[in-house]
C-alpha cells in the first residue's frame, strides 16, 4: 500500500526514531511503512492519522 | 535525580545480564559436554556463547524492542528447562525409577515455562516484530519438519546414521533464526 507517511514526517522536522517514539513502535516498523514493505494495522493507522491529524486516506492510499 | 540513577541502574542490568549469560553459557557447556562426552570443549564453547548473549542483552537487541526483564525471563525458563534436562540424563537409566518418575514432569513444566516466556516475550513487541517473529516459528517449524522428514527418509533408504534427538532439540533455534533471516529480508529489515 503506497503511503506519505516519510512526507508528513519530514514536513514535521522528525527523524523515525522521534516518529517511532510518539506512536509506541519501534524505529524498524516506521522504516517498513515508509518503504512500503509493511501494511501497518488498523489501530496504528488510526494513530498515525490522529498524530498527523488528518483523515487515514490521506496518509495512506490503497492503490 | 532521574539522570543520576539512570547510569547506576544500567550498571546494575548490564552485571545481571553478562551474568545471565555466563550461567547459560555454564549450562550450554555442561549439556553439550556430556553430549560430546567432553564438558572442557562444551564450557569453552558454551561459557563465550553465553556471555555474548548476555552483551546481546545488554544491548536490548538493535533490531528488536522486547524488554530486558523479557528477555532475562526467558534466560531463567530456558537454563531450568536445560538443568532438568540434564539432570534427567544423568539419571540412572532404569525406567520407572522413582527419581525418573519425580524429573520427567519437572522437565516438562520447564519446558512448558520456556514456552510462555518466549510467547510472553514475543507479546510485547511491536505489531510488525511480532509478526516477523511469528512467521519466522512458522517458516522454522516448516524447515524442521523438512529436515527431519528428509533425514528420517535418508536414514530407511540410503542407511543414513541415527542422531541423538538433542540434535533436533538444538536444530529448532537454528531453523527459528533462518527464518528470521528470511523474515526480516521480506520486511526491508
Amino acid at each position: 500500500m503506497k503511503n506519505r507517511l516519510r512526507l508528513l514526517r519530514v514536513e514535521k522536522d522528525w527523524t523515525q526514531t522521534e516518529l517511532a517514539e510518539r506512536l509506541d513502535v519501534s524505529r524498524q516498523t516506521i522504516h517498513a511503512i515508509e518503504n512500503e514493505k509493511y501494511d501497518p494495522s488498523l489501530p496504528l493507522a488510526f494513530k498515525i492519522a490522529r498524530l498527523f491529524e488528518c483523515k487515514i486516506e490521506d496518509v495512506f492510499d490503497p492503490q | 535525580m532521574q539522570t543520576h540513577n539512570q547510569p547506576q541502574t544500567n550498571r546494575t542490568e548490564s552485571r545481571r545480564n553478562i551474568l545471565a549469560g555466563i550461567f547459560m553459557g555454564i549450562f550450554l557447556g555442561i549439556t553439550f559436554g556430556w553430549i560430546k562426552q567432553n564438558i572442557v570443549v562444551g564450557l569453552a564453547m558454551g561459557i563465550p556463547l553465553g556471555i555474548a548473549i548476555g552483551y546481546v542483552l545488554d544491548r536490548r537487541i538493535p533490531t528488536m524492542r522486547m524488554p530486558a526483564f523479557r528477555l532475562r525471563r526467558i534466560l531463567y525458563a530456558l537454563i531450568t528447562f536445560l538443568v532438568f534436562m540434564n539432570v534427567s540424563l544423568f539419571l540412572p537409566d532404569q525406567a520407572g525409577d522413582q527419581w525418573n518418575i519425580y524429573i520427567l514432569p519437572l522437565t516438562i513444566l520447564a519446558g512448558i515455562w520456556f514456552i510462555m516466556a518466549t510467547g510472553k516475550g514475543i507479546a510485547s513487541l511491536d505489531e510488525m516484530q511480532r509478526r516477523i517473529q511469528t512467521e519466522a516459528i512458522a517458516i522454522g517449524f516448516a524447515l524442521l519438519a523438512v529436515v527431519a522428514l528428509g533425514y528420517g527418509l535418508a536414514g530407511i533408504l540410503v542407511g543414513a546414521p541415527q542422531v541423538n534427538w538433542l540434535f533436533f532439540l538444538a536444530a529448532m533455534p537454528l531453523c527459528w533464526l533462518v527464518g528470521k533471516v528470511w523474515t526480516l529480508k521480506r520486511y526491508g529489515q
